[in-house]
């Protein structure tokens, strides 16, 4: 019998000063849920879903007790496996408006990626822990992206750009965390700052300039530098071929968010009401259930991406701030706590999920207010969706059972 | 305090916090922006969105007759509709209403069938049009059978009056596409009517009146959701009602005379220019123009040998005959080219150039002074007349009686008619050269000068007045408003004599207009007879009453190939005065006793 299996509750004191924020957060959620599900019976019952679904991982959170705190470090590769086996699994299931993101087992459909975000994060803070003496030097601190490229892969082809962006943000949060050296984590980032600046002759010139001061005062070998400096210019001048083998609904995406009024009818048409919705609320709002774009329906999609553009409607600014305040005590609560434990294994799994948390919060809340493109992401413990609560509410507990174990 | 065992330094930790401030910051300044800085303009586009004013139409103003009679009024008019989103579930107790009105069930089908496309499923469908009170009330009784169908009222242009005066009050037409570029900023709406024709378009500003409105909630499918609490309607304001000058009885007679003929009639009041009476025949019937009307009627009406839309009273050019004989004797007398009681010979021809031209009477008229020539319509005598006048003296004067211009008269593209000039008739006899031979058709009103009836009316009113040419209108002059028009300066004597060669023309020795006499009324005439190259001559009338009481009226009357204008035009006139001594003044002083 697995060592994990010893059906021995493992005492875990939670920590209050998390849960507060996670419980108002929630709350928004349902009200949100509720007035969406004004005189309709299908919506309805997406609160009702909503709270069966909180239900489920709250008893998921309770039965981890009984998991030994250091399975998760001891079997974190080995649900990497079986994560990207998932991953391959979607490819073979029926396509749901346009993507191939779930696994359904009849009723029930289950998003691998969301699961996964915690899986990625395990991995990740494992190879962190475990070569953490190697780390300064340049391949072993380069390893992590190679852990994250797969599952980014596979989810960019279900395609999932938001989830994808997820991983790759998380990997360099927990890298940055593990102490690896800021030169090296500047290589990573340089092709990212040169495609995008390729686009632009004078900002791509100013970036190269950049980058050579920066390698120059590099204390690395001369011909690292030479082939640093040709990626980067090799990607940057490529980046206008690689903008046009995009998708053209991506292309739009991106466009779209430059000026949302652009496209009318499609995804502009969605943030053109969801901004309409947001800056119509005021500062108290119209009252919950008076939402006139919500009630409406002049706000297409209202309970999953949107409800932030819900609450702003109908509870108002006030609202949104006091949000915007649970979400920051709650991060910050999370990095104090990576910050203060000597586990290293445990603390590095807290930031990557205090950094998943902070990248939904960013690009949800950006995207309804058109300062992000619409890429799809929810608002954590507040939007519409099962797997993601159910993700979400899985990271605030182990967050917990992590740190309660002993340090290795 | 972070412990010695800490996985990332001190730094990295401070840096990761900033981050999360700084996002959640970014956030809240952009939430902020949108909800407190622009709040009021989202508010707006949510209102916008949201607020639908459905709006109220304002009855088109009405017009009344000099008395306050009604000759176009409004009338409830009931459109059955459906909403075809609404109605897909329900077909088939919808083919019931085949019961009620004139579709075929499976013309009901396809009415509602043939709507395509997302939107237009949410807008109303007119199925059948202008629904009788039995419909309707026999549909509501059966409402329940029918989900989904409604009523479509608004009001449409009914006539209610026995006189048709179609010509005067015109029609309307609903704005196309192409209209819009014009009337958007007038705050028209396409498909809205307006006045195309007549007294309804000269009158468009005042009879339009002003849209009300009310405010109902929509979704995002546009379903009306009900009005809003907060949000009062604003009543429309309906057009305002004109009363016109014309007399619905003496119209109604007039048309009747003209029943079964062409031509035109107008009865004016030569003191302030109202228009009494205004025929132009044939005519059509206006009713059909308040639905839509069909094409191929609009084409019949078009293609009609008889020109049913011509507006012959302002459009219709015709030649003068011999009423223009006055002209030419007014023209003598200001330039004392001829002594009052001076005759000339008519031997019943007239030897000019290398032809003979023929007077009426084919033994002459012997020797007549000026007053027996135009009370006999002696043409030699204008034959040598004219040979004094002159070209340049005839067209003085009569374009100082307002010939080649509009009248002014409010029914819009008034005719201007034509007085030839001497580059025109250069021009027209270029090759063969013009000579005194043509002034002696023109003097008789014959060859180039066309008039319409209405200026020939505004020149006898100008003679009744004593040189006063007022400008015609057709809308009522309130007591005491000063007529407009322009005095024509002639010695005194011109008017006496031209007055009285018109009572001759009536009551003298072998007076043309003899049949238009009516006892107890002085009548001043002149007939005539304008050729015209289709057939018989146009048969003309223009004189004027002059009632006991002092009250007068101008009548001007044309019958197109009415033959002789001593025969037909002037025993027409006869029935027109009689109804104006015996019928209209009577009422009129009626109408002024009931006045406190």
């Amino acid at each position: 019998m697995p060592r994990f299996l010893n059906f021995k509750a493992y005492p875990v004191s939670f920590d209050g000063l998390t849960v507060v924020p996670v419980a108002g957060l929630i709350l928004f959620g349902a009200l949100g849920l509720f007035s969406t599900a004004q005189g309709g019976s299908l919506q309805s019952a997406s609160l009702f879903r909503q709270g069966i679904w909180l239900l489920v991982s709250l008893v998921a959170v309770g039965a981890l007790r009984w998991v030994h705190p250091r399975f998760y470090y001891q079997h974190a590769y080995r649900l990497y496996a079986v994560f990207l086996l998932l991953l391959v699994v979607t490819f073979f299931m029926p396509a749901v408006s346009g993507g191939q993101r779930w696994i359904m087992l009849g009723a029930l459909r289950l998003q691998p990626a969301e699961l996964g975000k915690i899986v990625l994060v395990l991995a990740l803070a494992k190879y962190l822990t475990d070569y953490r003496k190697q780390l300064a030097e340049f391949p072993y601190a380069m390893a992590p992206l190679g852990i994250a490229i797969l599952p980014t892969l596979l989810i960019i082809g279900q395609p999932d750009l938001g989830t994808a962006l997820i991983y790759l943000v998380v990997t360099f949060a927990m890298m940055y965390w593990a102490n690896i050296s800021s030169f090296y984590l500047f290589v990573l980032i340089a092709p990212v700052v040169s495609i995008v600046s390729g686009f632009e002759f004078y900002a791509f010139s100013a970036w190269m300039l950049c980058l050579i001061v920066v390698l120059t005062l590099a204390r690395v070998k001369l011909r690292w530098k030479t082939v640093l400096f040709a990626v980067n210019a090799l990607f940057g001048t490529l980046a206008p071929t690689l903008w046009n083998s995009l998708q053209p609904y991506q292309q739009r995406r991106i466009l779209t968010l430059l000026d949302a009024t652009s496209d009318p009818h499609g995804a502009g048409y969605q943030v053109l009401q969801s901004r309409t919705a947001i800056g119509s609320g005021g500062l108290f709002g119209k009252g919950l259930g008076e939402g006139t774009q919500t009630q409406l329906r002049f706000l297409p999609v209202t309970d999953t991406d949107f409800i932030i553009a819900v609450i702003g409607e109908e509870l108002g600014f006030i609202a949104i701030l006091v949000i915007l305040i649970l979400f920051a005590w709650l991060l910050l609560r999370l990095l104090d706590r990576a910050s203060t434990t000597q586990y290293r294994f445990a603390s590095l799994c807290v930031v990557g999920f205090a950094s998943v948390f902070l990248v939904h919060v960013f690009i949800n809340m950006g995207m309804a207010t058109g300062l992000m493109p619409v890429t799809g992401l929810p608002l954590p413990f507040l939007s519409y969706g099962g797997s993601f609560l159910l993700t979400c509410i899985l990271m605030i507990g182990l967050t917990n059972y992590l740190l309660a174990g002993e340090p290795l | 305090m972070i412990p010695s065992g800490a996985v990332a330094p001190l730094f990295r930790r401070n840096m990761l916090a900033a981050a999360t401030v700084v996002a959640l910051a970014i956030l809240g300044i952009r939430f902020f922006q949108y909800q407190i800085l622009k709040h009021d303009e989202f508010q707006l586009y949510a209102e916008k969105n949201s607020i639908r004013s459905i709006r109220m139409p304002a009855p088109r103003g009405l017009l009344l007759d000099r008395n306050g009679q009604f000759l176009v009024t409004n009338r409830p008019y009931y459109g059955l509709a459906v909403v075809p989103a609404e109605v897909r579930g329900s077909l088939e107790q919808l083919r019931g209403l085949s019961r009620y009105i004139d579709l075929t069930p499976e013309e009901i089908t396809a009415r509602i069938g043939a709507v395509r496309g997302v939107y237009e499923q949410y807008q109303s469908l007119l199925l059948y049009d202008d629904l009788s009170f039995t419909q309707i009330s026999q549909i509501e009784e059966h409402r329940l059978e029918f989900p989904g169908i409604f009523f479509l009222d608004r009001t449409i242009r009914h006539y209610p009056s026995r006189a048709r005066a179609t010509h005067v009050i015109g029609y309307l037409r609903s704005l196309s596409a192409e209209d819009m570029i014009k009337y958007k900023d007038r705050g028209y709406r396409p498909g809205e009517q307006i006045g195309a024709v007549g007294l309804e378009r000269y009158l468009e500003d005042r009879l339009r009146g002003q849209d009300g409105y009310r405010y109902h909630l929509v979704d995002n499918l546009l379903r009306d959701l009900g009005s809003l609490p907060n949000k009062p309607p604003q009543p429309a304001r309906p057009g305002e009602a004109v009363a016109l000058a014309i007399d619905i009885n003496l119209q109604a007679l007039a048309e009747q005379l003209f029943e079964d003929r062409r031509g035109a009639m107008l009865m004016m009041d030569p003191g302030t220019g109202e228009i009494l009476a205004y025929v132009s025949a044939p005519d059509y019937v206006l009713e059909p123009f308040t639905g839509s009307i069909p094409v191929s009627l609009w084409e019949q009406w078009r293609n009609n040998p008889d020109k049913l839309l011509l507006n012959r009273p302002i459009n219709g050019l015709y030649p003068p005959g011999s009423t223009f004989k006055l002209l030419a004797a007014a023209v003598a007398q200001a330039y004392n080219l001829i002594g009052q009681e001076d005759t000339l010979s008519c031997a019943g021809r007239y030897f000019f150039g290398d032809r003979y031209f023929r007077c009426n009477v084919l033994a002459g008229h012997g020797a007549v002074n000026m007053e027996q020539a135009i009370a006999q319509s002696c043409n030699i005598y204008f034959y040598q007349l004219i040979q004094r006048i002159g070209f340049d003296r005839w067209r003085e004067i009569v374009l100082l009686f307002g010939f080649g211009e509009p009248t002014g008269i409010e029914v819009p593209q008034e005719s201007a008619g034509l007085v030839p000039s001497r580059p025109y008739m250069d021009r027209k006899y270029a090759d063969v050269g013009w000579t005194a031979g043509h002034m002696l058709n023109l003097v008789l009103g014959q060859g180039d000068i066309l008039v319409t009836p209405l200026q020939l009316a505004r020149m006898t009113a100008a003679i009744a007045n004593r040189g006063y040419l007022v400008r015609p209108t057709l809308l009522h002059r309130p007591p005491g408003a000063a007529p407009e028009g322009r005095l024509i300066e002639l010695p005194d004597a011109v008017w006496d004599n031209l007055q009285a060669a018109m009572y001759q023309v009536v009551y003298g020795f072998r007076g043309t207009g003899f049949r238009a006499k009516v006892p107890g009324g002085r009548i001043y005439g002149k007939t005539g007879t304008a050729q015209n190259p289709h057939g018989d001559g146009h048969s003309w009338f223009t004189g004027y009453i002059v009632a006991p009481g002092g009250e007068r009226a101008v009548l001007t009357l044309l019958v197109e190939q009415g033959g002789l204008g001593s025969r037909l035009a002037a025993s027409l006139a006869a029935t027109v005065f009689d109804h104006y001594l015996n019928q209209y003044l009577p009422r009129q002083d009626q109408d002024l006793a009931q006045v406190p």
